[in-house]
């Protein structure tokens, strides 16, 4: 039996205008509430029946550790993972940098004014310079000799005497004897 | 007036700070896309390390220009016009026919500019008369034109004790000349003079003895601290006032290379953003504007005390661009410019001196070498690669 001052209690508070008020806003809601209490209630239900299907359970566990095993996973990948964690800025900076690079360079290989300029430029190197010049006046004196001047004997004792000849023919003296050589130990092995 | 542009962030020019700062904050932040603008209202874009190398007939003029549009980055807006007015306590930028430009972020990277008509004659002589100066694509050649017809005489190359982009460029081009002087055997015959407003061959020592051991070996006749004041281009006489004595000095000469005085525009120094100067008032680590956080300050406008050099923007950029995404990402602006700066310093066809050094004059040698000695390997890289490295890496953001 309840108590009458808990029941009188209760009346009073019941009557008062805020609480009057908060039990209407509640019936108004109740069909909503219901509709959210039987939603609860079904998800409640479908993960009780799911967690009570070995089978099912026990299919999905069987695939994740197929392809957790076919990875090969061992103790040294964690601790790899963990080293790569940690350098992990090194290494986004080193790759902005080599992204950075590969940039540049495609910006240079797709600048047609660019390129053009470094062709020229290698045309006026120093040491290529030399070469061309000197080139261009080999040709030329060639050019201006008489075509069927005679060559003797004493003008290829000449040519022999050339330093350049000379040097020449001692680079290629000194080729031969290398390239015997390991011609030789190629044999012995 | 009606506001007609809004931007999250402006920049003002579109030389080789404003590019490549534009260039690294879209690279960065690809979110900006269409929430920057660039104003310049330069068609042109130029390479201006080059033309020493054209006035010594080492480089063709074509090779250090390109358009401009082809420069500014993907997702940035250009609008190609000229600031008139700055006015940071609105946020606001008034534009010559572009009406005004709101902004979030204020990027000033307008370069400098040069005062030809503060020397009186100059402005009517140059180009003719045997005056000439590498500072303008429309006289550099007669820089070279004077070189190749110098029959012997006087040379007098000048230095303004101003401030000019790269402090290092008015004697550079005199070592060039000297060498083709000999070259065309003229030299014997010749003075070569060089009148300089600064104290000293080279701000830092390293570089200064070896600058000074080449002075001496091309006998070069050198004045310091005195300036050009005055150009009689008809009776080829040069005046000159020695910045200490204040006396007047009046030469003969049969060439003239001109280095004219330069100082920040107009509208930057009547703007609340100038020091008592002219130039950017901005912090000399991070780049952000003393008074007006929001700003930020870079090349030569600036008032970083270090040489204006496309090498010190190089430096800058970075860090401009990092301290601005910080600070719109609420963050303290950490990135920090040590106030690094180079001067490839020619001393003659095939020869450089690479200078690079600090806030502080210390050396700041990219190389494993002996960078104080002439070197050829340092004149092919300033002439053959540095160009490439200036249009496909700086501008893109990328070096």
């Amino acid at each position: 039996m309840a108590d009458l001052t808990t029941d009188a209690q209760i009346k009073a508070i019941l009557e008062s205008p805020e609480h009057k008020e908060s039990l209407l806003y509640l019936i108004n809601k109740l069909p909503e509430l219901t509709d959210a209490l039987q939603m609860l209630e079904d998800k409640t239900a479908f993960v009780r029946h799911v967690l009570s299907d070995k089978s099912s359970l026990s299919a999905l566990a069987d695939e994740a550790e197929d392809k957790w095993n076919s990875l090969q996973l061992s103790g040294e990948h964690a601790s790899a993972i963990l080293a790569l964690t940690h350098k992990l800025p090194l290494l986004v900076e080193s790759l902005e940098k080599a992204e950075e690079a590969a940039s540049f360079v495609k910006q240079v290989v797709t600048d047609k004014q660019s390129l053009a300029y470094l062709a020229g430029s290698l045309k006026e190197l120093p040491l290529v310079q030399e070469g061309t010049d000197i080139l261009a006046e080999t040709n030329l004196r060639y050019r201006n000799e008489q075509p069927y001047s005679k060559i003797s004997i004493m003008r290829i004792f000449k040519l022999l005497k050339n330093p350049a000849l000379v040097s020449g023919f001692r680079y290629f003296e000194t080729l031969l004897e290398v390239v015997h050589k390991h011609a030789k130990n190629n044999k012995g092995a | 007036m009606d506001f007609t542009h809004h931007a999250k962030v402006a920049i003002i020019g579109a030389g080789s700070a404003g590019v490549s700062i534009a260039a690294r904050l879209i690279r960065s932040a690809p979110h900006l896309k269409d929430q920057i603008v660039i104003i310049d209202p330069s068609s042109k874009h130029y390479y201006q390390p080059l033309w020493t190398l054209v006035g010594g007939g080492a480089a063709k003029l074509e090779d250090s220009v390109r358009e401009q549009a082809d420069f500014i980055p993907d997702g940035v807006n250009w609008i190609q016009d000229a600031v008139t007015e700055i006015r940071p306590d609105d946020n606001r930028l008034l534009t010559r026919s572009s009406g005004a430009i709101a902004y979030d972020y204020l990027v000033v990277a307008a370069g400098l500019q040069i005062y030809w008509d503060k020397v009186p004659g100059l402005k009517e002589s140059i180009g003719k008369n045997g005056v000439c100066s590498n500072y303008s694509p429309e006289y550099v050649q007669s820089t070279w034109d004077n070189i190749r017809n110098f029959k012997g005489g006087t040379a007098i190359f000048t230095q303004p004790s101003t401030q000019v982009k790269c402090g290092g460029a008015p004697q550079k081009i005199m070592y060039l000349a000297d060498d083709y002087f000999r070259k065309s055997g003229v030299r014997a015959k010749s003075r070569v003079v060089f009148a300089s407003g600064l104290p000293n061959i080279f701000a830092v020592k390293r570089y200064a003895d070896t600058l000074d051991q080449v002075v001496e070996r091309k006998k070069i006749d050198t004045k310091f601290r005195v300036e050009l004041i005055g150009i009689d281009g008809e009776g080829r006489k040069a005046t000159f006032q020695n910045l200490d004595t204040k006396e007047t000095l009046s030469l003969h000469y049969d060439m003239i290379h001109v280095t004219p005085p330069m100082g920040p525009f107009p509208f930057i120094a009547s703007s609340p953003l100038a020091d008592k100067d002219g130039w950017v008032d901005v912090d000399k680590h991070t780049l952000q504007h003393n008074k007006y956080p929001n700003v930020f300050g870079a090349g030569d406008c600036s008032n970083l005390p270090t040489s204006k050099t496309g090498a010190a923007i190089r430096k800058q950029a970075p860090t401009v661009a990092a301290n601005l995404l910080s600070l719109m990402n609420g963050k303290e602006p950490k990135a920090h410019y040590d106030g690094y700066t180079s001067c490839p310093l020619v001393t003659g066809y095939n020869k450089l001196v690479l200078a690079e050094f600090d806030y502080d004059k210390n050396p700041a040698e990219s190389f494993p070498i002996d960078q104080s000695q002439e070197r050829v390997s340092m004149y092919l890289m300033k002439r053959n690669l540095l160009p490439i490295m200036y249009w496909n890496g700086m501008l893109r953001g990328l070096m």
